[in-house]
């Protein structure tokens, strides 16, 4: 029996669909038991979605009324939706468009940067652009995140091996740290280090006072990046018991750095401790709270 | 979480009228039968009294209840009263929950009549909130922590003394701890004391024996329960209630105590002379000397910082008991507990009223020494320029106390201080003239007002005034101007001026306090745990407070707050454990990533990393919860005040938002 998969972009780059065709050999192996009915960017897709969908994925975070309604018609075929990378598991980097209000940006592209100016804002034939950036389980109900921005191959093509062997695929609970091979100091670093300087080779990148998102995001990327000494920015999302990946690391930080950390000005916490999560942090919360005021 | 439905019941208190004149208090009882597991709600006039307590227990069986949430005080005040009441019924104590409505409520809302209903409002939202948050509590058990009969004392003033003292007469053993090299502190510079007008080297008495009995060397260097450790410091300071441990700094001595015979052939030998600062300079002394005449351990020391090392001592001495290349020395003690009483500084009052430019401008304590029997002017009163009797005396109060720009506090002894050398002087020395500048006198407490009749009788001057300048002229007399803020000034000439310095935190108060996890208070005194109900306690258990070290005090008070944090010290070994509960800091160790960020932060030292990853001291932990904000993996909990109670603390506050409004 074949499974019927089916795939979908919403704001986002694409680059998670490129993942997925990244898997490679991998790929043609999978597609002996998959039938892939609907994915704009492998097959033509100009058909309404079809019927009878076991699992989707979904890439990109909701921006516009267009992505909400498309969400909702893929969650009505599909028996699987799977929030496929950073921006639909999380809000992703889309998801600092929620530091400004949306109609201010509309105004600002469409009157204010070079090309643009004096244009129009378009209303006719263009879907409407929604007050905030959501992820996918904002609009729809959601069964599985693959997160990562983009997600790794391996483990795309290990979740959908898993999925067709009628399984249900497990994310690892714990940190990016348990996978990274640096060696901790087990004294805080003595100040904030930027992120030009460079580092000293085998030792915590954290511990040397570089930003790295290591402790508060998702293992399950083999630490790829600090392994190569390039701090982590946490594509992956919240670990399992962190609540918020963006306010409990500026937590930690502050209490390493109180006074480099409390002169952040919001912007920069927010692409910072929040860079692909911002539109599911509590961080919003006080922007919010700020323009109340 | 049980599997089954929490039980919940909810006692909501009058307080007399301290709840029920704000807050519709039947209306709040009614309201909480409506919210979720609870099944049981009602008022009482005072839940924390015996009669209250016994309903709560009585409906604890009657309706099977598994959690009792109490809405009236502070958690602060009955928080323990009702742990204890759920527990006699069977309840574990965190399975009760708090949720104040007098401090946070009522009282906060009892000036403004029209916030009353509103007031209502608010403590049925704390109510919900407390209600869902006991629905996620969980059993908490607790642990026990042995403490050894063995307490440090730092500081050997009046408060050390006596606490030391006691502690031995109870059969404790002690590690009394003095920095200086002779015991006694301040009051051995006093040579007799107001109240008592008794010799200050000799209080307190040991009950039982009225005189020269505290620092004699038979009372406190040859009980074997007390181990006197001179010219030393605290260096390093670590544990919890019952291990404490301390790493003791002692600079060398020079002169070993046990050998030496008291000949005195050294000092007379020793070519070097320096300024004595016990009696502030007014005679000089060897670079081998006795701190004092009366000074215990009775044994000459030797000041490295002026000693040559010519060697005459060495020769000179003829039993071979001092050592010129002496080293320091340091040692390691573990102990159940603590009692800080390191006392205070006298404010130097530099630049104020010609002081430390005049030399007829000192200070009272300065003046203690002149007037000392044992002092180097016989206790001839005599003014420092000439060494003459002076004919006119002035006095200034609160120099540096009570005053904005120095300290805010009042130093509590100095109107009783001034009382009592004017009254000294006036007694023997009748022809001076002696006046008292204040800004008020504040004489409290027995027998003091006595002090102030006598004075009144024998002729001592009060003048209330602001002194604004003084001036020195050339016979060394001082003129001091009053400016009586109308536009008129007025002139007092004196020769001998004293000035009643503020009393201060010690030096080295600040270093201590980071040492031994103490707070400070804004003057820089260490703060007690509570000012009323827990004076000589501190934030830390088994770390308590006697003495000046906490806030001005005199010589009775510290005396009695030295018995008082003897007698408190003495309760945890006397039952040789104490029992600590387990809400405490948790920590997963699967996720630790062992960043040792909470062990940067903890205050109490509680955390110590072992193999990679930390662990928590749950006896010294306190439960603040910095750990586990600052925790970047989320591996840090703290039991009973879980992320999950807290946000389902909040979502119950936050249920009924919009409702209300209306």
């Amino acid at each position: 029996m074949t499974v019927r998969i089916a795939t979908m972009g919403m704001a986002g780059c694409s680059g998670c669909h490129i993942a997925l065709l990244d898997t490679g050999v991998e790929l043609l192996n999978l597609l002996k038991d998959v039938e892939l009915v609907y994915s704009y960017p492998i097959v033509d897709a100009k058909n309404p979605i079809p019927p009878n969908i076991d699992v989707a994925l979904i890439e990109g975070s909701i921006r516009t009324n267009h992505d909400k309604e498309m969400a909702k018609a893929m969650r009505k075929q599909a028996k699987f939706v799977i929030a496929f990378g950073a921006c639909s598991a999380h809000g992703g980097v889309n998801g600092l468009a929620n530091t400004f209000d949306a109609q201010e940006g509309v105004e600002y592209v469409y009157h204010k940067t070079l090309l643009m100016a004096q244009k129009q804002v378009p209303s006719e034939h263009v879907p409407q652009i929604l007050p905030e950036n959501l992820r996918l389980s904002d609009v729809v109900k959601v069964d599985f995140i693959i997160p990562g921005c983009p997600p790794h191959p391996d483990e795309i093509a290990q979740i959908i091996t898993t999925l067709l062997a009628g399984e249900t695929p497990k994310l690892s609970s714990k940190s990016i740290c348990d996978e990274c091979p640096l060696e901790r100091l087990t004294e805080p670093p003595k100040q904030l280090r930027r992120i030009h300087e460079i580092p000293e080779q085998g030792i915590c990148l954290l511990s040397q006072g570089f930003l790295c998102m290591g402790p508060a995001t998702r293992a399950g990327c083999g630490a790829e990046c600090t392994r190569r000494l390039m701090p982590c920015t946490g594509c992956r999302g919240p670990s399992e018991t962190v609540w918020d990946q963006g306010i409990v690391m500026l937590d930690a930080l502050a209490a390493m750095e109180k006074d480099e950390i409390t002169n952040f000005k919001l912007s920069r916490l927010a692409g910072t401790f929040a860079r692909y999560t911002y539109a599911s942090s509590k961080l919003d919360n006080l922007r919010k709270g700020l323009k109340k005021k | 979480m049980t599997n089954e439905d929490p039980r919940i019941g909810v006692f909501v208190c009058k307080c007399g009228t301290n709840i029920a004149k704000v807050v519709d208090v039947p209306e709040v009882a009614e309201y909480a039968k409506s919210l979720p597991n609870v099944v049981y709600a009602g008022w009482q006039i005072f839940t924390c009294s015996e009669e209250g307590q016994n309903i709560i227990k009585r409906h604890i069986k009657k309706h099977k209840l598994s959690r009792v949430i109490v809405a009236s005080c502070s958690p602060k005040l009955h928080e323990p009263t009702f742990r204890r009441t759920v527990m006699e019924a069977g309840i574990n104590p965190f399975y009760f929950e708090m949720v104040n409505i007098r401090e946070q409520v009522s009282w906060a809302h009892m000036k403004q009549k029209d916030e009353y209903a509103e007031a209502t409002e608010k403590a049925k939202d704390l109510v919900r909130a407390g209600v869902y948050r006991a629905a996620r509590l969980e059993s908490i058990g607790a642990t026990t922590q042995k403490v050894p009969p063995v307490c440090m004392v730092i500081g050997a003033g009046i408060a050390g003394i006596a606490a030391t003292t006691l502690l031995a007469d109870n059969g404790y053993e002690v590690h009394l701890v003095e920095r200086s090299p002779a015991l006694g502190g301040k009051s051995a510079q006093l040579g007799f004391v107001f109240m008592t007008d008794t010799c200050g080297v000799c209080v307190p008495p040991r009950h039982g024996e009225m005189a020269r009995k505290c620092l004699s060397k038979r009372v406190i260097l040859n009980d074997p329960k007390i181990h006197v450790y001179t010219q030393t410091e605290v260096k390093q300071f670590s544990g919890y209630i019952g291990n404490f441990q301390a790493r003791l700094h002692s600079q060398p001595r020079g002169v070993d105590i046990e050998t030496c015979t008291l000949c005195g052939k050294c000092m007379e030998v020793c070519p070097v002379e320096v300024p004595n600062e016990h009696d502030f300079g007014l005679a000089n002394r060897k670079a081998v000397y006795y701190p004092f005449p009366q000074a215990v351990p009775r044994a000459p020391v030797i000041d490295f910082d002026s000693c040559t090392k010519c060697g005459k001592c060495e020769h000179a001495c003829p039993v071979n008991a001092i050592n010129l290349d002496e080293k320091f020395k340091e040692a390691d003690i573990t102990v159940g507990t603590v009692i800080v009483a390191t006392g205070f500084d006298v404010f130097k009052p530099e630049g104020l009223y010609g002081y430390g430019e005049y030399p007829n401008v000192i200070t009272q304590l300065m003046l203690a020494r002149i007037l000392d029997p044992m002092s180097p002017t016989d206790g001839q009163l005599l003014r420092i320029s000439d060494r003459k009797l002076p004919k006119r005396v002035g006095m200034i109060q609160c120099v540096g106390s009570r005053d904005p720009n120095y300290y805010s506090h009042c130093s509590r002894v100095c109107c009783q201080v001034a009382m009592k050398h004017a009254v000294y002087i006036k007694e023997h020395w009748p022809e001076t003239e002696v006046t008292i500048f204040y800004k008020d006198i504040r004489l409290q407490g027995k027998e003091y007002e006595r002090y102030y009749l006598d004075a009144q009788r024998l002729g001592v001057k009060f003048y209330r005034a602001d002194i604004a300048e003084v001036e020195e002229d050339s016979g060394k007399s001082l003129k001091l101007t009053v400016d009586h803020h109308n536009g008129t000034k007025e002139s007092f000439p004196v020769d001998l001026l004293v000035l009643s310095a503020a009393m201060i935190p010690a030096k080295g108060a600040k270093e201590l306090a980071r040492t031994l996890n103490l707070e400070v208070d804004l003057d820089g005194f260490f703060r007690e745990y509570h000012l009323k109900l827990a004076p000589v306690d501190t934030t830390t258990d088994g770390i308590y407070l006697a003495g000046a070290c906490s806030s001005p005090r005199d010589i009775a008070e510290a005396s009695f707050m030295g018995a008082a944090a003897a007698s408190h010290a003495a309760i945890p070994m006397s039952k040789g454990e104490v029992e600590v509960d387990l809400a405490k800091s948790i920590v997963d160790e699967s996720l630790c990533i062992g960043c040792a960020n909470c062990y940067a932060v903890c205050p109490y030292s509680a955390i110590y990393m072992e193999g990679g990853v930390a662990k928590v001291i749950e006896v010294a932990c306190k439960g603040c919860g910095i750990c586990v904000v600052e925790c970047p993996a989320e591996a840090i909990q703290l039991r009973h005040y879980r992320d999950k109670q807290i946000f389902y603390q909040i979502e119950g506050l936050l249920a009924n938002v919009g409702a209300s409004k209306k």
